[in-house]
């Protein structure tokens, strides 16, 4: 029996900060923790694609997790900090008739204290783990005097310090709230950290080789200034106490120092990017991820060592990456995922009258505009459900004489090579495409968002939207038989539909801009549907595009804000024509579902930016007029299958 | 119509009609208005007008944490000193909840109360339609209400910073703006078991509490927030008041309560009071977002609501 709350969790924030034993290491750990030694990292990636479980993995409270079983005191070599900074307050040391130099003194107060009061809690975690061992230590070891040099009344024991740390932090605030009221208190300087760390490494001798490494998450929110004060930290970092950073993408803008000097790569950091290094084996790590869980939840028919995922020996990362641990895991994944393929696909449509109903209409009114003399009976034959499915696309090309179909059906039929399979490949070309538009107009579920690959391919390295279309499907599926586990694809389609629509809405929350990277997102959706809905299927599948003839700065930063997003993923043209930029850009394929449009990169279009700005900026009359001028359609609403109320 | 209700430190008088004739009040001296957006705002700024001798406009930048007043820009911290040459203890004082946004309403209520001017009252035009999403939105349920938001922004005065200790206590006033909610989540470490919601219900108009759960059902089902969901009259700035007062009552020497006002005015107005009567900083805070608001995101007018305050 499967407990699907446990499956529901998918955010980082919900497994809290110890991920021992939850979190399964990536393939890239290895290459990640070799070249992440005292330089500093910036770790970048879009949302969902596990950068906040990595920096928490990183963290004391896993690395000393109570859970872990084996320590020894190569582990405390690398003490980590994790930090997502309150924005909203930090935010209000900045202007109101104060000056940049003292706000920003405060700054660098609250993240004294705040790094102070983590530094001891990671010792708390220290003490905690080893109390077994023979390394264990109290409190009383530690004596804080050295730090009366920064404030007199600075208290000499481990759990007065923390007490005063926090009580000067409430104060603090106060004191941020009403500074034109209340006296400033003493600012601490980032020395404090290096005095408070040399106290800890002389009076424990087993920390004696430690370094403290920061992970400050989610950069991008902080102010300009505040980010110079951070990118100085950064820039000097050095034993024993090292900044690192993680951020969105594109979001790295500011790489001032407060001394005006530039942060550069690889000299004062080094650039990780997650979904990149993940790209690799992404699929083989969303399934692991998916049996982990299923695993947690009361699944027991694994293929594979669970206690594996949490490893980072490098002979078993390695032994992850191997042919035939991939051929197995992807097996049972697909196992529980099924797809169709594509005969079955065009079976079921054949065996469905509505559908198969709607294949004959639109044949049948595609003679009917050639004035032919055939009819749809000379063309039908379900021997062939594929060539069935894409016939209607066929008969709608001017280029393509019903004999010449009517040719090739027969050497379909005598075996013998013909145009809808081999070079030209009609079947291959259009069948995804066909298969769109035949449903998309009846309004119906199309079967083709299933199976774990395209799955895979929906969630593109977003690992919660992945974990979010498996949980769906499995809570929508009715049939619980403990012995076969396996999601029907109807069932799989539907969650899709669920997700696609859910995760569209979440689209108004995505920064300041939301609403308006919502209205972009339903209108480029409904050009692709647009798009989609050419009865001739001659440019099946579009969902990307391309802007021609150069863009505006104002375009350019909203398309850096969709991609900051990843609501839309930016990569280089493959096939570039002359008047188009360097770069395409992809609609999230995890909105395909919604739209009823292909989650492959397939064909794009060319916008102008005159045109990409009306879709972006402009009201609905403008947009109507677009749409009316280039695709000749109306705007309608289209009834939500999962309207609630 | 007329209800009242009595607190041991504040007091509402309320009243509400379909027209602002049948409402009983006095002439005021001063009021205080914010920029109309659609018909109810630019109704209530005419009628502050004609019933008041002195009219003030305010707004807040939440980015510089200014106030644009009388022509002038006022850093928020120093904004009682300016208004001090306009206030008077025994001055009638209006604040127009229609056209003020919720943290203009908390800065006018703060220097008031400083300058212990304890009895003003407060209008809110409630709309008969909030204008509906034209563009191809998925839901009906979607509407036009903001241009866009600067973000989850502290307002000096009445700012924490949110530990990290699980420790602090959130409540969300709910509107139609769900992603209000999933920004907040997504900005901040706020701890979801710790949060509460509250529907303004009965709303405005019965049915319109529909839109509020259907809009925010996502949200609530994916921060398993179903088991901390709670009601409070949408237009009645009491029942926020109290429902406020026992959040803050139940909370532990280490707790804090952040409040984050983003449901109907009239339940803004009564986070304001309460923050300002209650005057404890050290474990009250406010969360705010600062949307601009868009033109005609409502039209006409279906009840007037006058509420004479007492703190």
């Amino acid at each position: 029996m499967i407990n699907e709350n446990i499956l529901a969790k998918n955010r980082a924030e919900e497994f809290g900060h110890d991920l021992w034993e939850e979190f399964v290491i990536p393939h890239y750990y290895r290459e990640f923790e070799i070249l992440n030694s005292l330089k500093p990292s910036i770790i970048v990636g879009g949302r969902g694609c596990g950068k906040t479980m990595l920096l928490r993995y990183l963290c004391h409270e896993s690395q000393f997790s109570p859970k872990r079983k084996f320590l020894d005191n190569v582990v405390l070599n690398r003490i980590g900090l994790y930090w997502k900074i309150d924005t909203q307050f930090a935010k209000t040391m900045s202007k109101r008739g104060e000056d940049e130099v003292a706000w920003n003194n405060a700054f660098i107060h609250m993240s004294v204290l705040i790094l102070s009061m983590e530094i001891l809690k990671s010792i708390e975690s220290i003490q905690k783990s080893f109390m077994n061992t023979k390394n264990q230590f109290d409190f009383s070891i530690f004596d804080f005097s050295s730090l009366t040099g920064f404030e007199e009344i600075i208290p000499n024991e481990f759990i007065d310090l923390k007490k005063h740390l926090k009580s000067s932090f409430n104060k603090f605030q106060m004191w941020v709230g009403n500074y034109k009221k209340i006296p400033s208190p003493i600012f601490f300087p980032i020395n404090f950290l290096i005095e408070l760390i040399d106290t800890i490494k002389g009076d424990l001798p087993i920390l004696q080789n430690s370094d403290f490494h920061v992970y400050i998450d989610e950069y991008e929110n902080l102010l300009t200034e505040q980010k110079r004060i951070v990118n100085t930290w950064v820039k000097h970092s050095e034993s024993p106490l090292i900044f690192n950073l993680a951020m969105k993408r594109n979001a790295f803008g500011e790489r001032l120092t407060v001394g005006n000097e530039q942060i550069a790569g690889i000299h004062d950091y080094r650039e990780f990017d997650l979904e990149l290094l993940l790209d690799k084996q992404y699929d083989i790590f969303a399934a692991e991820i998916l049996l982990f869980r299923l695993k947690q939840s009361g699944y027991d028919e694994i293929p594979i060592n669970i206690d594996d995922l949490f490893s980072t020996d490098i002979p078993i990362i390695e032994k992850r990456k191997s042919d035939s641990y991939r051929l197995t895991i992807l097996k049972k994944a697909k196992q529980i995922l099924p797809g169709y393929s594509q005969i079955e696909l065009s079976e079921q449509v054949i065996k469905d009258s509505i559908l198969k109903n709607r294949i004959q209409e639109l044949v049948e009114k595609a003679l009917s505009r050639r004035n032919s003399k055939y009819e749809f009976s000379d063309f039908y034959n379900e021997k062939y459900p594929e060539v069935m499915i894409v016939l209607f696309a066929l008969l709608n090309r001017k280029d393509i004489t019903e004999e010449a179909l009517l040719k090739e059906l027969s050497f379909l039929k005598e075996g013998k090579p013909n145009k809808f399979y081999g070079k030209t490949a009609w079947v291959h070309n259009n069948f995804i495409g066909c298969m769109l538009f035949l449903y998309s107009k009846l309004g119906r579920l199309c079967p083709l968002y299933s199976g774990f690959e395209t799955f895979s391919k929906m969630s593109k390295g977003n690992i919660r939207h992945f974990l979010e279309l498996c949980f769906k499907s499995i809570a929508n599926n009715s049939v619980s038989n403990s012995e076969v586990f396996i999601i029907d694809p109807k069932v799989q389609s539907a969650a899709a539909k669920q997700v696609s629509t859910s995760l569209l809405k979440e689209v108004r929350a995505l920064g300041p801009q939301g609403n308006s990277l919502y209205t972009f997102v339903i209108r480029l959706g409904t050009i692709f549907e647009y798009c989609r809905d050419n009865p001739s299927q001659s440019e099946p599948e579009q969902n990307h595009f391309t802007i021609k003839n150069g863009i505006s700065k104002r375009s350019q930063n909203f398309l850096d804000e969709l991609c900051k997003w990843s609501v839309l993923y930016e990569g280089r043209l493959t096939k570039r024509k002359n008047t188009e930029m360097g770069v395409e850009y992809t609609l999230n394929p995890i909105y395909s579902s919604y739209f009823n449009i292909s989650f492959r990169k397939k064909r794009r279009i060319e916008i102008s930016d005159a045109e990409f700005g009306i879709i972006a900026f402009e009201g609905l009359e403008m947009f109507d007029r677009l749409i009316k001028t280039k695709y000749k359609k109306e705007l309608g609403f289209m009834p939500n299958l999962f309207e609630l109320f | 119509m007329n209800y009242s209700n009595y607190k041991d430190f504040m007091n509402i008088n309320m009243q509400y009609d379909s027209t602002s004739s049948k409402l009983s009040y006095e002439d005021w001296d001063l009021g205080f208005v914010g920029s109309s957006v659609d018909d109810r705002g630019k109704e209530a700024i005419a009628f502050i007008g004609s019933k008041t001798k002195k009219v003030i406009k305010i707004e807040y930048d939440p980015i510089n944490y200014l106030i644009l007043i009388e022509e002038q820009s006022i850093g928020i911290d120093f904004i009682d000193d300016f208004l001090m040459s306009y206030l008077d203890l025994e001055s009638k004082i209006i604040l127009d909840c229609t056209s003020l946004g919720f943290v203009e309403l908390l800065i006018i209520s703060q220097v008031l109360s400083n300058y212990r001017i304890k009895d003003f009252d407060a209008i809110y035009l409630e709309p008969e339609y909030y204008r509906a999403d034209r563009n191809k939105g998925i839901s009906k349920r979607d509407f036009e209400l903001s241009k866009s938001f600067e973000g989850y922004i502290g307002i000096p005065g009445h700012t924490l910073s949110i530990s990290t200790d699980n420790c602090d206590k959130v409540v969300f006033f709910c509107g139609y703006e769900s992603e209000r909610i999933e920004r907040a989540f997504e900005d901040l470490n706020l701890n979801e078991e710790k949060t509460q919601l509250i529907f303004g219900v009965p709303a405005f108009h019965s049915g319109w509490e529909m839109n509020s759960f259907s809009n925010n059902i996502r949200v609530i089902d994916e921060r398993n927030l179903n088991r901390r969901l709670y009601f409070c009259g949408a237009s009645n700035p009491l029942a926020i008041y109290e429902k406020l007062s026992v959040i803050y009552r139940g909370l532990s020497v280490d707790e804090r309560l952040f409040i984050v006002p983003i449901g109907t005015k009239p339940m803004a107005l009564g986070a304001c009071l309460f923050k300002i009567c209650t005057n404890d900083n050290q474990k009250l805070a406010i969360l705010y977002d600062h949307p601009k608001r868009k033109e005609e995101r409502s039209s006409k007018i279906s009840r007037w609501n006058l509420y004479n305050i007492s703190l």
